[in-house]
C-alpha cells in the first residue's frame, strides 16, 4: 500500500497517462481490498474525508478520498519523476500540498490506530450524537412547516373567471301562417265522390291578417316561390287572401327596439264537408311543437300540416298519443320537410279509430310550424272543423284561455272538454280549477283525477254553465293540455267546436281580427286582480283609443268588440296587461241556421327580445 | 566546402555549431548546457539562443558556470521567435558558419560521445544532409524515445514509434530514415543554406520533420545514428512547461500531460499536411482536416476527454483558416525540390501496416489490462454465486412488477386510441413534435404562438420507437412506465445497498407506489414517465460521484472480515445520462425542474472534490428542453409555465396533504367496505416502510449518513414541490384554475426516503451485532423489515386491483373524437377547424355556452395546451386573464347564435376557418339554435355528436359573401374567397390575380412570428383590430407562401446539448491515451 503514502490518486487508475511499458500498473490497488487504515477500523467507519472532519474528525478518512484530496497535484510529479533528477525538482506547487496531505494523514492513520474500537462517550461521539439528533429535529421542523405552511398559506389560490356576458341585440321574429284548409281526401285520385254530395266547402270568408310591431318593419311572403310584401314599421297591419301556400311574416328588430310579428288566418266555410269556421293564429316555427286536438274516430280526420319556412331541410319526428297510450306505428320517423315547403300528414293513417289524439313533433335540422287540421263529419252531418296550433309543452301547470262552453247538462255524452295528455311514464293526479265569468269555479269530476302513463283524457266540462272560462291545469307530472269548445252537441243538427291551445301569460300580447262577418269577442282572465289596456288597431295601421278593464283574480272577463270601441275598420288588438300578466283568447263566431259556428285565437305575446348570454371558451 | 575526410576522422570536428535554444533559464537548462560542455569532441561555437520573453542577462553567466567556456560561446536574445525554427533563424544570422549546425533544446542532454558520433556519420555519408542522435526518455534512459520518424502518407506519426520501448538495441540498425526530431540534429550547413532553415510558422511540433522531409526532397539523405544518443526530456511535449508563472503556473504544472500539448501537435500535423502535399491535394486535405476534426470531436467527446475534444475542432479550423503560413511554407519547400515526391514512398508507413501495427498494440493493450484484472478463482465463484442470487432476486420483482402491470393495464393492449383524463390521440409526426419542442407555432385552437411543452420531446421520441405510430407511443408509454420503474428502482436500490433483499424491498415499494397508479388511473403519463425516470437518474448521480456501493466480498481468509469494495471514483459518462434520464423526468413533472436543479447544487456540496464540476451534466439536458419556456419565462411571459403539466388540462380534485405526500394526488378509492375515514391512514401506511427505514438511516453514520441525508434532502425538495403544487394552480380549463398534479413531486419524495432507507437498512442487523444490545438491534431490524417487505407486497396488490377500478375513464377506443367527416376538413386542403359547442348549467341561472376550438381529429394528447393554459394566469396570487381578441370574437358569434339573432355568425364562423361545428346530440335546444343558424346545415350525426357544416356559399347577409370556409382566404369589398392552405404552419398556395386593395387573412392568432411573401416579395402585415393575422396583397397573383418564424436556435441548443450529452453518456473506457501519436 505504499501508493497511498505517495498520494498518488486512486481516482486515477483509469485516467492516468499509463506511460510505463512495465506491464500491469504497479500502483493498482487490488479490488475488493481497503487500504490498512480502513480495515483497521473494521470497515464500519469508512466515512468520506469531508464528513469525517466535518463531524469531528474522527472517522478514518479512507484513504482513497484523503489522497484524492491531497494528491491531487501529484500527477505530474509521478510522472517526470521516475528517476531523473530534473523531474523531482519540477513544478514547486504540486510538491507541497502532497507532502502535507501525506502527513496528516500519516497523523489520522496513527490516531485510527490507537482508537480503541468502540470508543465511550468521548466528546466526538457526543458530538456526533448531538448532530444526529439536530438533524433530525430539523426534518421534524421541515415536515412540520410543510404542514403549516400547506393549512395556513394561501399563496397559489387564483379565483375562478367569471364567462364573458355578451349582450344580443333582438333579432328578426318570425311566424309562418297556414294555407287553406283542404279535404282529408283531396288530392288523391282514387277517390270518387258521389256528384250529389258535393263535399267542396263553401268558403264564406278567408281571411288572412297580419301585423308587425317595433322595429323596423318586415316582410310577408308565399313560402317557396312568390315575392315578399314589405311591411313598414313600426306598425303595420297587412290583411291578405289565405292561398294554398302557407305565408311567412317576418319582423325585423333594431338594436333597440324588439319588433314581433303576428298575425292570424280566419276560415269560414258556410257549407260542405267542412263546415265552420276555423280562425288560426300564426304560428312560430319551433323545434318542438305539443299540438293536443284531434282524433281520428270514423268520420274524423286529423290532417297533420309541418311547415318548413326555414332554408334548409328539417326531418321531423312525430310521437302520437291516443287514449290507448302512445302510438306505436312505422313512418312516425324521418319525415322530411324540405326547405320552404309544406308537408301535410294523415295522422289516421298511422293510428285508426284514436278518440283522442295528441301529437308532439321535433324537428331536426331546422324549425317547423305545424298545424293540426281537424274535421269531422258525424254520417252525413258535418262535425264541424278546427286548425289547432301547438300550446306548451308539458308542464306542471298549464294553463287554457278562452273556453267557450255552450250550455250543457251534466249527462251530456259530449260536451266541452279539457284534454289533457301525460307524455310520462307515471300516472299524473290532474286537478282543473275553471276561472269563470264569476270568479273560480271547478266541477266535481275535475278537482282530484288522475291522467295513466302515455294516455291522453278528455276532461269533460258537461254541466257547466255557459260562458267564458280560462282552465288552469296543475298536475304532479308534466302535462300538456288544450280546451275543446263544442257547439251543437245532442241536436240533429250539424256540430262545431273550437280548439283551444293552451298558452302562458303574456305582459303585452297582439292578436288580429276577423273580418266584419264574423262575430269575435275578447275573453280576458287573470290569476290576480289585474287591468288589462286594449288598445284597437285599425287596418291602416292606425292605433284607436285604448281601453282599460279591470280583470278580478280569477274571473275571465269576456269582452265584445263594441266594448272595445272596434268595430269594421279594425285589424287588430293588442293587449297591454297593467300589474301582474294575464292571458287572453279571442272567440270568432259566425251564426248560421244551422247553428254557431266558432273557433279561437290566442294572442301572440313573444316579442323577439334581447339577450344576454354567457360563454367561455373550454380551454382557458 | 565539404570538410576533408581526413579533418573528420582527426576526432575534433572543427567548424560545428550548437544552436542551444531555450525560452528564459528554463528548469532544463542547465543540466543540458553541462551536458554540451562535457562532450568530448566539443563545438566549436555555442550559440545560446534565448527566446523568451524577456532578455534575460543572467542567462550567459548561467551557460559559463554549466562549464561553456566564454570564448565560445555566444548569447542571442531572440524576443520575437515564435517557435524553434525562427530561434535558431534568429541564433545563425549574421553568423558564417562553415561547420555543421547542431540543434539542441533546452530539455535535451546530449551524451558525451554524442556529437563525435553525429560528426563522423555526417563525414562518412557525404550525401547525407543531416543526421539525428537515438533520442531515449530522460526520465528512464532505458526507453528509447524516437529512432528517427516515419509517417504514414498521410502524415500520421507511425504508430510503432518507439516511444516507451526499451531499448534493446533494436534500432541499432536503423540508418536510412524520412526525418529525424529537431532535438541533436546535426544538419551540414550548406544543406541548412540551401533549405533556408526550417519553415517559419511551424513549431515546434514537427519541426525536424518539415526540415528533413525538405532536405529528402532536395537530394539529400536524412539519417539517424543510433549509437549517438540523447536523453530528451520532452518537456513541451509532455506538457511540462508552465506557461504562467504563479498559481496559474502551479496548477497547469499540477495537470501536466501530454493533453497539453495536443493541440500544437494537431496543428502540426494540418501545417505539414497541406504544406507537403501537391497542389492539387490541398483543397481536399483540408477539407478532410476538418471533418476528421469534427469526427474526432465526437469521438473525444464519447470519451469525455473535452479538452482534447475542443482541441481537434480547432486545430484544424485554425490551420485551414490561415493559410498564409502553409501558403509560405509551400513556396519554400518547392524552391528547394528536387526530387519527386513519390521518392520518398519507401520510406514511408503505408496505411495498412500502420492499421495492423496499431491492432497490435491494442490487442497488447487489452491483453494486459485483462492479466491484471483477472479475479481469483475464488472471486470467480464468489461473483458467480452473487450472480446468481441477484439474477433470483429480480427475476421476482419483475415478475411481480409484470403481474401488477398486467393486472392493471391489460385493457390498453390491442388496437384502437387510448383515451380518457388528459389521453388522446396522438398523430403528429416526429419531426412535428421535435419542431414543437423547440418552441413555435402551436397549431392548437385558434393558434398559439410561443414554446411546447417539454414532453412533446418526449412524445417525439417515444413515437419514433414506434415507428411514427402514436397511437402505440401511448401504450408503449402507459404500459412501459411501471415496468421500467420496477427495473430501475432495482439498480438504483443496487446503488444504495448490496442485499438483494433490501433491492427487492425498494423496487417493490417503488414499482406499487400510488404515484405512479394514480397517474396512470387518471391518463396521465407525464407523473408516470417521471416515476419510470427518477431511479434511473438517482442511479446516475449515485455513480457520477462515486457513490453507489460494489459488492461486498465475503470472508475469503478465517479471521478475515467481510469486506465492502471501496467507492468508486465515479463516473462523467453516468453524470450525462443521469442527466438525460432526468430531462425525461422533468418533462414529465416540470416542478421537478427546479427542485432538481436544487437538488444537483446539494449534491454538489456534498460529493467529493473533482466530482461537482461533472454534476452539471445531469442538469444541463433538463436545462436545454426545458430552454425555450426558460426563455419564454425570462422575457415576460406567465412564470406558471414553466410548471404547467404536460398535455391537455384536466382539473382534479386534490387530496389532503398526508395523502399527496405519500403519493396519493387524488383521494385514494376504497373498497365498499371501508368507510371514507379510512382513506388517509391506509394512504399514509403504504409509505411508512420507507418512511420508517429513513428514519433509522438518519441514526446512522459515517458513508450510509451521506447518502442518508441526500436521501432526505430529495425527500424534502419533493415535499416542498408537493405542497407547492397543491396549492399552485398553473393552468384553467372552463374558467376554473387547475392545481398542477403533485404525483411527480410525491414520487421525488419517495425515492428520497426509499434511497436514504435502503442505505439505512444495509448492514444494520450486522452493525448491531458487533456492539453492544445486539439482540434488541436486530430484533428490530428484523421486526421492520418484515413490516416494510410484507406490507409493499401487499399495498401493492391492493394498488393494483383499486387502479383496476379506477383506470375506468382511460380506454381503448376505435372511433375518433371528431367525426370522420370534419377530420377530413380539417386535412383536407381548406384546413378548417371544427367548432364544439355545449351548454352547461341548461336552464339554470349559471347557463352558460362553451366552445372549443379543434383541429384534426380533435385534441392530441401531445398538445401543449397545460402550457398555454398556463399563460391565461397572471401574476401572483394570480387571476385569470380577460379573453382575448380572438377568443372574445368567437364568444360574440356563439353568443348571436344562441340567441337566435345570428345575423352573419356563418359567414364569421366561415372567416375564422370554422367549417365544422358540433353539438351534443341531447340539447334539442341548442341543436334548434344552429338549425336557426343560416349558413348551418346538418351533416351528419354520430352517437352522441350533430355535426353542422358552415357552408356559407353564395349566402349573402349585409353585403358580404364569401367562398367559404378556409383557414386562409382573400377579402376583397366584403366578399371572401378561400385560397388552398392546408393545416400545417406552413403553406404554399398559388393566389389568382386581382386587383388591389385585396387582403389575405389567415385565420390564426396575429403574431410577431407571421410572415408572407408573394413572389418572394415579403408582404406587410395589417393589424385591423381583428385577430386573424392579415397581410396586405398588391394586385395580381403569384406564388404564395407564409410561414410562422419558429425559433431555430432552441431546437438547435436542445440538439447539440443533447447530441453531447448522449456522446458523453456512452460508457467508453478511457485508454491509455498518451500513445495516441501525433
Amino acid at each position: 500500500m505504499t501508493s497511498i503514502d505517495t498520494g498518488w490518486p486512486p481516482r486515477g487508475d483509469d485516467d492516468r497517462p499509463d506511460v510505463t511499458a512495465d506491464g500491469p500498473p504497479a500502483r493498482r490497488r487490488p479490488r475488493h481490498a481497503l487500504p490498512e487504515d480502513a480495515a483497521g477500523v473494521g470497515g464500519v467507519d469508512v466515512g468520506l474525508p469531508e464528513d469525517a472532519a466535518g463531524v469531528g474528525g474522527v472517522g478514518a478518512a479512507p484513504a482513497e478520498d484523503a489522497a484524492g484530496a491531497g494528491g491531487v497535484g501529484a500527477a505530474p510529479a509521478e510522472d517526470a519523476a521516475g528517476g531523473s533528477p530534473v523531474g523531482v525538482g519540477q513544478p514547486d506547487a504540486g510538491d507541497k500540498p502532497d507532502g502535507a496531505g501525506a502527513k496528516t494523514q500519516a497523523k489520522r492513520r496513527s490516531r485510527a490506530r490507537t482508537r480503541p474500537d468502540r470508543p465511550k462517550w468521548g466528546p466526538a461521539r457526543v458530538a456526533r450524537r448531538i448532530v444526529a439528533i439536530v438533524t433530525a429535529l430539523a426534518l421534524a421542523a421541515a415536515a412540520a412547516a410543510l404542514g403549516y405552511a400547506d393549512r395556513v398559506l394561501e399563496f397559489g389560490s387564483v379565483p375562478a373567471a367569471s364567462p364573458q356576458v355578451v349582450d344580443v341585440p333582438p333579432g328578426d321574429s318570425v311566424t309562418v301562417c297556414p294555407g287553406v284548409l283542404k279535404r282529408p281526401t283531396e288530392g288523391e285520385d282514387d277517390v270518387v265522390y258521389d256528384p250529389r254530395f258535393d263535399p267542396d266547402p263553401t268558403m264564406v270568408e278567408a281571411v288572412e291578417r297580419v301585423i308587425v310591431e317595433g322595429g323596423e318593419g318586415g316582410r310577408v311572403a308565399p313560402i317557396g316561390e312568390g315575392s315578399p310584401t314589405r311591411l313598414t314599421g313600426p306598425l303595420s297591419v297587412a290583411t291578405r287572401t289565405v292561398e294554398a301556400d302557407p305565408d311567412r311574416v317576418e319582423a325585423d328588430s333594431t338594436e333597440d327596439e324588439p319588433a314581433i310579428a303576428a298575425g292570424a288566418v280566419f276560415q269560414h266555410l258556410g257549407d260542405g264537408d267542412l263546415r265552420g269556421v276555423a280562425a288560426s293564429a300564426c304560428v312560430e316555427p319551433a323545434t318542438e311543437s305539443w299540438i293536443v286536438a284531434g282524433s281520428t274516430e270514423p268520420g274524423s280526420s286529423a290532417r297533420l300540416v309541418l311547415v318548413n319556412a326555414g332554408y334548409t331541410t328539417v326531418t321531423a319526428e312525430l310521437k302520437l298519443w291516443d287514449a290507448a297510450g302512445p302510438v306505436d306505428a312505422v313512418g312516425l320517423t324521418g319525415l322530411v320537410v324540405p326547405a320552404q315547403s309544406q308537408r301535410a300528414v294523415l295522422l289516421e293513417g298511422f293510428v285508426g279509430d284514436a278518440v283522442r289524439l295528441a301529437a308532439h313533433v321535433t324537428a331536426a335540422g331546422g324549425q317547423l310550424a305545424a298545424f293540426l287540421q281537424h274535421s269531422r263529419l258525424e254520417g252525413l252531418v258535418q262535425g264541424g272543423v278546427e286548425l289547432a296550433v301547438p300550446g306548451l309543452a308539458p308542464a306542471k301547470t298549464v294553463t287554457v284561455p278562452g273556453l267557450n262552453v255552450a250550455a250543457s247538462s251534466f249527462d251530456s255524452a259530449r260536451a266541452s272538454a279539457i284534454r289533457v295528455v301525460n307524455p310520462g311514464v307515471v300516472s299524473a293526479a290532474v286537478s282543473v280549477e275553471l276561472w269563470g265569468p264569476d270568479g273560480p269555479t271547478s266541477l266535481p269530476g275535475l278537482e282530484e283525477t288522475s291522467v295513466g302513463p302515455g294516455l291522453v283524457s278528455d276532461l269533460s266540462l258537461a254541466g257547466l254553465p255557459e260562458g267564458d272560462y280560462t282552465a288552469v291545469i296543475s298536475s304532479d307530472e308534466p302535462v300538456a293540455a288544450a280546451g275543446l269548445s263544442l257547439r251543437g252537441a245532442g241536436a240533429d243538427g250539424p256540430e262545431e267546436f273550437a280548439w283551444t291551445n293552451s298558452t302562458a301569460a303574456a305582459e303585452r300580447a297582439l292578436v288580429a281580427l276577423p273580418a266584419a262577418d264574423l262575430v269575435a269577442r275578447l275573453a280576458v282572465s287573470s290569476g290576480e286582480a289585474a287591468t288589462v289596456a286594449v288598445t284597437p288597431i285599425g287596418r291602416d295601421s292606425a292605433r284607436g283609443l285604448t281601453r282599460r278593464f279591470a280583470v278580478s283574480a280569477g274571473t275571465t272577463v269576456s269582452l265584445g268588440l263594441d266594448a272595445l270601441g272596434a268595430d269594421a275598420i279594425n285589424g287588430a288588438l293588442e293587449l297591454v296587461w297593467d300589474g301582474p300578466a294575464g292571458l287572453a283568447a279571442l272567440t270568432v263566431a259566425a251564426d248560421s241556421p244551422d247553428g254557431e259556428m266558432i273557433s279561437t285565437v290566442v294572442p301572440r305575446g313573444h316579442w323577439a327580445a334581447a339577450q344576454t348570454v354567457a360563454v367561455y371558451p373550454l380551454a382557458r | 566546402m565539404v570538410h576533408p575526410l581526413g579533418t573528420a576522422l582527426g576526432g575534433a570536428e572543427p567548424g560545428v555549431t550548437a544552436v542551444v535554444v531555450t525560452r528564459g533559464r528554463s528548469l532544463y537548462l542547465p543540466k543540458t548546457l553541462v551536458a554540451l560542455a562535457g562532450q568530448d569532441a566539443p563545438p566549436d561555437a555555442v550559440v545560446l539562443v534565448d527566446a523568451g520573453p524577456h532578455a534575460d542577462p543572467a542567462i550567459a553567466e548561467m551557460a559559463m558556470r554549466c562549464g561553456i567556456p566564454r570564448e565560445k560561446l555566444s548569447v542571442v536574445h531572440a524576443v520575437r521567435a515564435k517557435n524553434f525554427g525562427q530561434a535558431v533563424a534568429a541564433g545563425l544570422s549574421g553568423r558564417l558558419t562553415v561547420g555543421p549546425i547542431w540543434l539542441l533544446h533546452d530539455d535535451c542532454r546530449p551524451q558525451a560521445s554524442c556529437l563525435r558520433l553525429l560528426a563522423a556519420a555526417l563525414e562518412l555519408a557525404p550525401s547525407a544532409g543531416l543526421v539525428g542522435p537515438k533520442q531515449v526518455r530522460a526520465d528512464n534512459p532505458a526507453l528509447l524515445g524516437e529512432v528517427g520518424v516515419t509517417t504514414t502518407p498521410l502524415g500520421r506519426r507511425a504508430p510503432f514509434g518507439h516511444d516507451g520501448e526499451l531499448d534493446q538495441g533494436q534500432f541499432d540498425g536503423l540508418e536510412d530514415v524520412l526525418a529525424v526530431g529537431s532535438a541533436g540534429m546535426l544538419i551540414r550547413p550548406e544543406a541548412w543554406l540551401s533549405l533556408g532553415g526550417f519553415t517559419p510558422a511551424l513549431g515546434p511540433f514537427r519541426d525536424g520533420l518539415d526540415i528533413s522531409r525538405r532536405a529528402r526532397l532536395a537530394g539529400y539523405r536524412v539519417m539517424v545514428e543510433p549509437a549517438a544518443r540523447l536523453e530528451h526530456e520532452q518537456a513541451t511535449y509532455r506538457g511540462l512547461r508552465a506557461t504562467s508563472t504563479g498559481r496559474r503556473g502551479a496548477r497547469q504544472a499540477r495537470v501536466a500531460s501530454t493533453e497539453r500539448s495536443y493541440r500544437a501537435r494537431r496543428s502540426a500535423w494540418v501545417f505539414t499536411l497541406l504544406a507537403g502535399a501537391s497542389m492539387a491535394a490541398v483543397v481536399p486535405l483540408a477539407v478532410m482536416a476538418v471533418v476528421l476534426g469534427f469526427g474526432r470531436f465526437v469521438w473525444r467527446i464519447a470519451r469525455k476527454e473535452f479538452r482534447l475534444a475542443v482541441d481537434e475542432l480547432a486545430a484544424p479550423l485554425a490551420v485551414v483558416f490561415r493559410p498564409d503560413g502553409w501558403l509560405r511554407a509551400r513556396h519554400l519547400a518547392r524552391r528547394t525540390r528536387r526530387a519527386p515526391r513519390r521518392s520518398l514512398a519507401p520510406l514511408l508507413v503505408s496505411a495498412r501496416e500502420a492499421r495492423v501495427a496499431r491492432r497490435d498494440r491494442r490487442v497488447t493493450e487489452a491483453d494486459r489490462r485483462r492479466r491484471a484484472l483477472a479475479p481469483t478463482e475464488i472471486e470467480i465463484a464468489e461473483h458467480r454465486e452473487l450472480g446468481t442470487r441477484r439474477r433470483r432476486m429480480a427475476t421476482a420483482v419483475f415478475t411481480l412488477a409484470l403481474v401488477l402491470t398486467g393486472a392493471a393495464l391489460y385493457r390498453l393492449v390491442g388496437p384502437g386510441t387510448v383515451t380518457g383524463g388528459p389521453l388522446g390521440p396522438q398523430e403528429r409526426s416526429v419531426w412535428e413534435l421535435l419542431r414543437l419542442a423547440g418552441g413555435g407555432w402551436q397549431g392548437v385552437g385558434l393558434g398559439e404562438a410561443g414554446p411546447a411543452d417539454p414532453f412533446s420531446a418526449v412524445w417525439a421520441l417515444v413515437t419514433a420507437l414506434c415507428f411514427g405510430d402514436g397511437a402505440a407511443a401511448v401504450k408503449l408509454v402507459a404500459i412501459g412506465a411501471p415496468l421500467a420503474a420496477a427495473a430501475g428502482a432495482w439498480f438504483a436500490a443496487g446503488a444504495a445497498s448490496r442485499s438483494t433483499w433490501i433491492r427487492a424491498w425498494a423496487a417493490i415499494c417503488w414499482v406499487a407506489s400510488p404515484a405512479l397508479w394514480t397517474a396512470l388511473s387518471a391518463g396521465r403519463l407525464g407523473p408516470a414517465v417521471t416515476h419510470a425516470a427518477l431511479p434511473w437518474v438517482f442511479l446516475g448521480v449515485a455513480r457520477a460521484i462515486g457513490a453507489n456501493r460494489l459488492d461486498v466480498r465475503p470472508a475469503v481468509f478465517e479471521g478475515e472480515a467481510a469486506r465492502e469494495a471501496p467507492l468508486s471514483v465515479g463516473s462523467t459518462a453516468a453524470a450525462a445520462a443521469a442527466g438525460l434520464v432526468f430531462a425525461l423526468a422533468a418533462a414529465g413533472s416540470p416542478v421537478l425542474l427546479p427542485l432538481g436543479l436544487v437538488a444537483v447544487l446539494v449534491t454538489m456540496l456534498f460529493a467529493g472534490r473533482g466530482r461537482r464540476l461533472r454534476l452539471t451534466w445531469v442538469a444541463l439536458p433538463g436545462l436545454a428542453l426545458f430552454s425555450p419556456v426558460l426563455w419564454s419565462v425570462a422575457h415576460g411571459g406567465a412564470w406558471r409555465q414553466l410548471l404547467a403539466d404536460p398535455g391537455p388540462v384536466v382539473p382534479y380534485e386534490p387530496a389532503p396533504l398526508l395523502l399527496r405526500l405519500a403519493g396519493w394526488s387524488e383521494t385514494p378509492v376504497l373498497p365498499s367496505f371501508l368507510d371514507a375515514g379510512w382513506a388517509e391512514p391506509l394512504g399514509v401506511a403504504v409509505v411508512a416502510g420507507a418512511l420508517v427505514a429513513a428514519v433509522i438511516a438518519l441514526t446512522r453514520r459515517g458513508r450510509q449518513a451521506r447518502g442518508a441525508r441526500l436521501g432526505w434532502v430529495a425527500a424534502l425538495l419533493g415535499g416542498v414541490g408537493v405542497l407547492a403544487t397543491g396549492h399552485l394552480a398553473v393552468s384553467v380549463k372552463a374558467l376554473e384554475p387547475s392545481l398542477a398534479w403533485s404525483g411527480g413531486s410525491a414520487s421525488l419524495v419517495l425515492a428520497g426516503l426509499l434511497a436514504a432507507g435502503a442505505i439505512g437498512l444495509t448492514g444494520l442487523v450486522g452493525e448491531a451485532g458487533a456492539g453492544v444490545g445486539a439482540r434488541r438491534f436486530r430484533l428490530v431490524g428484523a421486526s421492520v423489515g418484515l413490516v416494510a417487505l410484507l406490507a409493499a407486497p401487499l399495498a401493492a396488490g391492493v394498488y393494483a386491483v383499486w387502479a383496476r377500478w379506477n383506470l375506468s375513464d382511460v380506454h381503448r377506443v376505435g372511433t375518433a373524437a371528431v367525426p370522420p367527416l370534419a377530420a377530413d376538413g380539417a386535412t383536407g386542403p381548406r384546413g378548417v377547424y371544427t367548432l364544439v359547442l355545449t351548454r352547461v348549467a341548461p336552464g339554470q341561472a349559471e347557463e352558460a355556452l362553451v366552445w372549443e376550438v379543434s383541429r384534426g381529429s380533435g385534441r392530441q394528447v401531445s398538445d401543449s395546451l397545460g402550457l398555454i393554459s398556463a399563460r391565461t394566469i397572471d401574476g401572483l396570487p394570480g387571476a385569470i386573464t380577460a379573453p382575448d381578441l380572438a377568443e372574445r370574437a368567437m364568444n360574440e358569434t356563439v353568443a348571436a347564435i344562441w340567441a337566435r339573432n345570428p345575423g352573419a355568425a356563418a359567414l364569421d364562423l366561415g372567416e375564422s376557418g370554422v367549417g365544422f361545428v358540433l353539438a351534443g346530440r341531447d340539447d334539442l335546444e341548442l341543436a334548434a339554435a344552429l338549425d336557426a343558424t343560416p349558413g348551418l346545415t346538418r351533416a351528419t350525426e354520430t352517437d352522441l355528436k350533430v355535426v353542422w357544416q358552415v357552408a356559407t356559399d353564395g349566402l349573402e347577409i349585409d353585403q358580404r359573401t364569401q367562398d367559404l370556409p378556409s383557414r386562409l382566404h382573400v377579402v376583397l369589398d366584403g366578399a371572401a374567397t378561400a385560397l388552398e392552405c392546408g393545416p400545417d404552419s406552413t403553406i404554399s398556395t398559388e393566389l389568382p390575380e386581382g386587383p388591389p386593395g385585396r387582403v389575405l387573412v389567415l385565420a390564426e392568432r396575429a403574431g410577431q412570428g407571421w410572415r408572407a411573401t408573394l413572389d418572394g416579395q415579403p408582404l406587410a402585415a395589417v393589424s385591423a383590430g381583428q385577430w386573424e393575422q392579415v397581410f396586405e396583397l398588391p394586385a395580381g397573383g403569384g406564388q404564395l407562401r407564409i410561414w410562422h418564424r419558429d425559433p431555430w436556435e432552441f431546437w438547435a441548443a436542445q440538439a447539440l446539448v443533447f447530441v453531447l450529452a448522449a456522446l458523453v453518456a456512452l460508457p467508453t473506457r478511457r485508454a491509455a491515451r498518451d500513445r495516441e501519436d501525433s
